[in-house]
């Protein structure tokens, strides 16, 4: 059942303000989500002040500057920078995106940062991914396959390498799964878009036979049919991809093997 | 000489925080898209209409009971208070029907809902919507 509003211990609290870094003209605002495991309190949302002449462009050039220069306990997901491994996915000015792609001028000021939204969230802006990496194993994302296993390669033609154009280069970022509000209220039970998307990139590769079975397996009015098209997933992703077409797509797919 | 101890299986303890984890905050914290909105507006205009026929329901049943009953329902309708609710039904049925056709589009090319593509055709639900609904009541004030 949706849970609209936040549990009691969820509510955000004032947080407090750091001290300005000494000597800086360019200064950016920065009000960021935090909570720890090894207390009692509350999530709170703290105000810090980085240094623009001392960092990168950025969002997370901003983080990286509060994390080294002001507050070294701020915990935050982040590997390759440039868009490619999806760890520092977050909520950044209201709107799921990666901080590393994200340039601090692009969105307004102050910038507010949350986790993932509707995650339980593990410290500050680490969300827990692991329902949605069950999620992600249950609809088997792997090549399956009948016959005979070729000498070499499974091959494919030019043409069908292009239906997976605009689903392969997703990096399971959770953007769009946690920007979903029908993922919010039924996210136990609902796949998510992200997961969908992934659905559909072995359903529309030529080289899997197994597309009835995976069908079979998301003709559910939970797992499939709880997307209204409320299209968060595609206005957020920032990879410019579609899962809301995606799913559109396999929902045509069950509706034509049934006619 | 000493045997060396074969390594104890350690067993790996769960996580366990001191208090338990928080949920992220949600629709509170997200800025909502033109789509998003139109989506709610779409389910709630849908809520409406049932209450809008209610409406149309009390204005049949006062029809079939009398002359009466009738220009008491009437006069309720045509007072302002009643005008106002009126356009608000007709624009809820004006809005819910013009959001139906959007997706029935999608539904046959989801191409559709491309980001660019799929805000565009919100905001132009949106004016169509008005347009149409000022049209009708355009018509019906200078007509009846």
């Amino acid at each position: 059942m949706a849970q609209i509003r936040l549990p009691e211990n969820s509510r955000i609290q004032p947080g407090k303000t750091w001290p300005k870094p000494e000597g800086a003209k360019n200064l950016t605002e920065f009000q960021i989500y935090r909570w720890s495991p090894d207390d009692e309190e509350n999530p709170r949302l703290d105000t810090y002040y980085v240094d623009r002449e001392a960092c990168g462009p950025m969002v997370l050039d901003g983080i990286l500057y509060i994390k080294n220069h002001i507050d070294p306990s701020l915990a935050l997901r982040r590997s390759c920078r440039e868009g490619v491994c999806g760890s520092c996915a977050m909520n950044i000015d209201g709107a799921n995106t990666l901080a590393c792609t994200k340039g601090m001028d692009e969105v307004k000021q102050p910038i507010k940062i949350f986790p993932l939204p509707s995650m339980p969230v593990v410290k500050d802006l680490v969300p827990d991914l692991n329902h949605f990496y069950a999620q992600h194993r249950m609809v088997e994302p792997w090549l399956q396959t009948v016959s005979p296993e070729p000498e070499k390669e499974w091959l494919q033609g030019h043409g069908e390498r292009q239906q997976l154009d605009g689903l392969y280069e997703c990096i399971l970022c959770a953007c769009c799964q946690t920007s979903c509000p029908s993922y919010w209220w039924n996210g136990d039970r609902y796949l998510g878009p992200a997961v969908l998307l992934q659905a559909y990139r072995w359903i529309a590769d030529t080289r899997d036979e197994k597309t009835g079975e995976r069908l079979d397996r998301l003709e559910d009015p939970f797992r499939l049919y709880r997307c209204h098209t409320i299209l968060n997933c595609t206005q957020t992703c920032p990879k410019g991809l579609n899962p809301a077409k995606a799913i559109a797509t396999i929902k045509n797919l069950i509706t034509e093997r049934q006619v | 000489m000493a045997v060396a101890t074969p390594p104890v299986e350690e067993k790996i303890q769960p996580y366990r925080p001191s208090s338990p984890r928080p949920k992220s905050p949600h629709v509170t914290i997200y800025r909502w898209p033109i789509t998003m909105a139109m989506s709610i507006a779409h389910r709630a205009t849908g809520a409406a209409l049932y209450a809008g026929t209610v409406l149309l329901v009390i204005y049949l049943a006062a029809l079939a009971m009398g002359e009466q009953s009738f220009h008491y329902v009437q006069a309720v309708y045509q007072s302002l208070i009643g005008q106002f609710i009126l356009f608000l039904y007709s624009l809820a049925f004006v809005y819910h029907m013009v959001g139906g056709i959007r997706h029935l589009f999608w539904d046959v090319r989801p191409g559709l809902m491309e980001k660019h593509c799929a805000t565009k055709t919100a905001w132009a639900t949106i004016g169509i919507s008005l347009i149409v609904t000022i049209f009708i009541w355009f018509v019906a004030c200078t007509f009846f």
